[in-house]
């Protein structure tokens, strides 16, 4: 899949930017970053993993699935409802593409995964944030309609 | 120009080609793209081993990327309608469910210089069947000859040639990391008679 994500989705793509510039808090719900809030309809969240680091990448995205799974918050539990993760199986250079499928997305809710893991796992945010920095290259969004 | 291919095997053969050039990379272009053309006589020779079809996945999921004209949106999604409805209504098994595991996306926003994006998101795959357009449309039996060409010239004249169809395989990831489920408890003892007073 070299240059397929890169070069056909260029032109679509919202916004492209690198994780680490969203540093965690510890403030439960604060405001939604909304680079990551999509009004209606669905969404992709490609993330461009460092090939060497898609262990650590897949394991902070699965502790962000099973605090949404596990949240109070019924808002947190049906975006992990819709909410489909998948990874390439082919390339882009060094890296491996996760493809994230939020359909429908929850209009309004903050997608952000550093938020999400400062909100629902305080506790260990710092060496997962850590674990995500070090892993991701570069995040792309992408709001969708569903046609069929 | 031809970006989908036709219904004779060698067409289907240079299309998929084209397909797999430009998963790989490279550029599509017009040149490499065949128009429609009958079935071909007795072969005078052996014909090479088909090429592999790019769209018969055997992931997980898949995702294919079209890039579309931004003034045939219309058409595209017209004619993307009628395919995927009579495959779910054709009565055959098999097409139903390749029909039931496309859902199809647009990009929001307005046209790019390029067009605007769709994709199907496959999901689950049907791992039995080909997604190949050329193969629904003309070997599947929802249409006719006739009709299968009327789509197929409404799709590819849709088509970006720059952009053009991009299939993905996708490997589903489980984060959903939920505890693995505890040992069933043991069953409960029969019951016995109580004890004689």
């Amino acid at each position: 899949m070299s240059r397929v994500l890169a070069t056909v989705l260029a032109g679509a793509l919202l916004a492209s930017s690198a994780v680490a510039a969203q540093a965690p808090t510890s403030a439960a719900r604060s405001p939604a970053s909304p680079d990551y809030v999509f009004p209606a309809g669905s969404a992709l969240l490609l993330f461009y993993v460092n090939r060497a680091h898609t262990t650590d990448f897949e394991a902070v995205a699965a502790r962000i699935s099973q605090a949404l799974d596990a949240s109070a918050d019924p808002v947190r539990r049906q975006q992990a409802a819709s909410w489909r993760m998948f990874r390439s199986q082919d390339s882009v250079g060094d890296a491996v593409v996760y493809v994230f499928l939020l359909d429908p997305v929850v209009a309004g809710a903050d997608y952000d995964p550093v938020r999400l893991l400062s909100e629902s796992l305080p506790a260990e945010v710092q060496p997962l944030y850590e674990q995500l920095k070090a892993s991701v290259i570069r995040v792309e969004r992408l709001a969708l309609a569903k046609l069929r | 120009m031809n970006v989908l291919g036709s219904g004779s095997a060698s067409s289907r053969r240079t299309i998929v080609a084209g397909f797999l050039a430009a998963v790989l990379g490279a550029a599509v272009t017009a040149q490499a793209q065949q128009a429609p053309a009958p079935a071909p006589a007795a072969p005078a020779q052996a014909e090479p081993a088909p090429a592999p079809d790019a769209f018969k996945f055997t992931s997980d999921a898949a995702l294919v990327v079209w890039v579309v004209k931004g003034d045939k949106t219309a058409d595209f999604e017209s004619a993307w309608g009628e395919v995927l409805s009579k495959l779910a209504a054709s009565g055959k098994p098999d097409l139903k469910s390749v029909a039931d595991s496309i859902k199809l996306f647009k990009a929001d926003g307005p046209a790019t210089p390029e067009g605007v994006t769709y994709f199907f998101v496959i999901d689950p795959v049907v791992k039995a069947s080909t997604y190949n357009p050329s193969t629904l449309l003309y070997s599947s039996g929802i249409y006719e000859r006739a009709q299968a060409d009327e789509v197929f010239n409404k799709i590819n004249g849709a088509i970006n040639p720059q952009g053009g169809i991009r299939p993905i395989a996708l490997a589903g990831v489980h984060a959903s990391a939920a505890p693995a489920p505890a040992a069933p408890a043991p069953a409960p003892a029969a019951p016995t008679a109580p004890p004689a007073q």
